[in-house]
């Protein structure tokens, strides 16, 4: 008869979290702190405490201010801030209610901190007792790291994880990968299992750290919603030079006449590069009139305000840790590029993201024993609290949420035995790129995606034309999938990411025909063919989940505003529903 | 040694003095993208996988002896406006 440990090393925990970096170990430390007699273990890919995103980060960390009418005041400010009105805004209160004590608890669990002498944080200038920031250590995931061990939280650092396991009612009951050193299989037996994977990221781009689509993937494949995912494209202006961004510096570009282009396409100042200005960019270069460039010794308010001059420990609360590793990267960067001098050229730098997870206030998935607390679901909730800036802080805060509700749902929870047939199926799939001599490679996938990223007409300034174009490359790249050849750890890693960030690719273009109209600034989703916001049509949500064909199903959700308290100029609640909120 | 990446959005040259190198091991715990290896026959870690590195420096910071130098040998190989504006050109065409 087989048994488990035939097909590799059996690993049990009343909780398995998935992912060891910040959003990870506070969910851990927080469940554990909830209920000591939990055994929870957290697993990751590389060494935890000195991996995660949280270990690159360039900013600090944020919180909901303690004044009285601090989570409404941050609520009206999100709501409109980069995707308006999509929202769950009663995820989103009660985010931000939890979020309040953000700083607080990274104290607690002994994360080292920028606040001023009195342990206060600093108000954010631009959002008036919304929220606050304070900075945190560059070894921030050390720190809880440490606090988790003396919890008595066990680590596995080092193995990759790439399906889950569920039992017989559907119910995620572990995981299943390798070990990067090996390669060896591991089997993960939890009563309950968090996800904080990270999202999928499609280039690698210098100073950009997100994951490759794995965690989506197996969670879509159990059964997990995904939600906001049109919203997926970010742009930088940067200097060309460096590639880096020039913070607050998007109002300031000049063709080569000395035109600025705000002033010649846009009429006024914006917050963030929007999509008009990418356009903008492309048609004076297209024109003729590059190089573009920028007068870095006349700024004007917004890089003033937000332009990475001041990024000192007391006015940004930087800590003196991490603005040493900055320090370092500027000083190398310079000194093997050379300086970027006071009128650079600039160009755009671009970067597409899938955190597409929809979870609910408990940070739990719509699949029984599923959470995915950290950057993995950010925008499954549209960008719930995040302010540009904030990635640590909806890591911690998303990791609160998510231990104060599992804890309590794995004490209860039976065991549901491993279903060996499911893990034998699982394995060959892991392990199939080992057995296609002279295959392909994943290069040839990312590759391929890589001009997307490059061609601002597919990734930022869609059109059903270009829609449909990409569809036609999605299908040649499935194509490849059954070929990938991979003979160590680390390139069975790279077939199966691929595998991954082809289905999310996917994801964000299907959704992104659906979508007929434009919405957003930071991560918009522009159609130049239907370029107006509809706020009749379109109070939307697009989820996806694989149907029971296996094929990617798509339905829209009715955005449920007759309940919320922040709604568009005009609202009118539609038939069939009453006014539940101001009652 | 010396290794240098290719294929991506930027490239990198490591300069790596692995006579020097203690064995600590920090760049291998400090590198989420896998990058770096131990060698086992020569007791020194080293870039295998170079084409993953997304330049953060960190374990160059981290690195003992000192051993490591990171030369970023450009940051940008395709720039997305004169790409899409060469597209936006054709489709006129």
């Amino acid at each position: 008869m087989a048994d488990i440990k035939d097909y590799g090393e059996l690993y049990t925990a009343d909780i398995l979290v998935v992912g060891g970096g910040m959003s990870g170990l506070v969910t851990a430390i927080r469940a554990k702190e909830n209920d000591p007699d939990l055994d929870i273990l957290v697993i990751d890919k590389g060494i935890i405490g000195w991996n995660g995103q949280a270990t690159k980060a360039g900013n600090g960390i944020r919180a909901t201010s303690k004044h009285p009418d601090g989570v409404k005041n941050a609520l009206g400010y999100l709501v409109h801030a980069h995707t308006p009105f999509m929202n769950d805004q009663e995820f989103l209160q009660r985010y931000l209610e939890v979020h309040r004590d953000n700083i607080d608890y990274m104290k607690h669990c002994g994360v080292i901190t920028s606040c001023n002498e009195n342990d206060e944080a600093t108000p954010l200038p631009f959002i008036p007792d919304a929220l606050d920031m304070g900075g945190v250590s560059i070894n921030v995931c050390a720190q809880l790291r440490s606090f988790a061990l003396k919890l008595g939280i066990r680590l596995l650092s080092r193995v990759n994880v790439f399906e889950l396991l569920t039992s017989k009612s559907g119910k995620v009951i572990g995981a299943i990968g390798f070990d990067m050193d090996h390669m060896e299989c591991k089997i993960f037996h939890a009563k309950a299992v968090a996800m904080a994977t990270q999202g999928c990221h499609f280039k690698k781009i210098g100073l950009e750290f997100m994951g490759y689509g794995t965690g989506v993937g197996a969670m879509y494949r159990v059964g997990a919603v995904m939600r906001n995912v049109e919203f997926s494209t970010q742009v930088d202006v940067v200097f060309k030079k460096t590639n880096t961004p020039i913070y607050g510096g998007f109002n300031m570009i000049c063709n080569k006449h000395g035109e600025n282009l705000t002033q010649k396409y846009i009429g006024h100042i914006e917050w963030e590069v929007t999509p008009a200005l990418v356009d903008a960019m492309v048609k004076e270069v297209a024109m003729g009139n590059g190089p573009l460039w920028v007068n870095l010794e006349e700024p004007d308010e917004v890089r003033q305000m937000i332009g990475g001059t001041d990024m000192d420990e007391s006015t940004q609360r930087m800590f003196r840790d991490k603005m040493a590793w900055e320090h370092l990267v500027f000083r190398k960067t310079a000194q093997n590029i050379g300086d970027v001098g006071t009128k650079p050229e600039t160009t755009i730098k671009t970067v597409i993201q899938v955190e597409p997870i929809k979870v609910d206030t408990d940070i739990k998935t719509d699949v029984e024993g599923l959470w995915a607390p950290g950057k993995i679901s950010t925008q499954g909730n549209a960008y719930f609290g995040w302010t540009r800036g904030d990635g640590l802080g909806n890591a911690s805060t998303t990791g609160m949420m998510a231990g104060d509700s599992i804890a309590p749902y794995a004490a209860k929870a039976e065991w549901d035995e491993i279903n060996l047939d499911q893990v034998a199926a699982l394995k060959e799939k892991i392990y199939a790129p080992l057995n296609r001599p002279n295959g392909r490679k994943p290069k040839e996938i990312y590759d391929m995606i890589e001009r997307y990223i490059f061609d601002v007409n597919k990734c930022v300034l869609k059109s059903e034309d270009e829609i449909q174009k990409v569809y036609a490359d999605i299908e040649e790249m499935k194509k490849i999938v059954p070929h990938l050849t991979a003979d160590d750890p680390h390139s069975l890693a790279k077939c199966l990411e691929a595998a991954d960030t082809i289905l999310c690719l996917e994801m964000i273009f299907r959704s992104a025909d659906m979508r007929k109209e434009t919405r957003g600034i930071m991560y918009p989703h522009y159609r130049k063919d239907y370029p107006e916001t509809d706020n009749k049509n379109w109070l939307k949500w697009i989820n996806i989940k694989q149907g029971d064909n296996g094929e990617m199903e798509l339905f829209t959700e009715d955005i449920p505003m007759w309940r919320y308290p922040v709604r568009p100029e005009g609202y009118e609640i539609p038939e069939g529903h009453v006014e539940e909120f101001y009652v | 040694m010396i290794v240098e990446n290719r294929g991506q959005q930027q490239s990198v040259r490591y300069v790596v003095d692995t006579d020097r190198c203690c064995g600590c091991k920090r760049c291998i715990r400090r590198c989420q993208e896998n990058v770096w290896q131990w060698d086992e026959e020569h007791h020194h870690a080293y870039p295998k996988y170079p084409d993953e590195c997304v330049l953060c420096y960190q374990c160059e910071m981290d690195c003992l002896n000192n051993v490591i130098d990171i030369q970023a040998i450009a940051t940008l190989q395709v720039d997305p406006l004169e790409y899409s504006a060469g597209l936006v050109k054709s489709d006129n065409e």
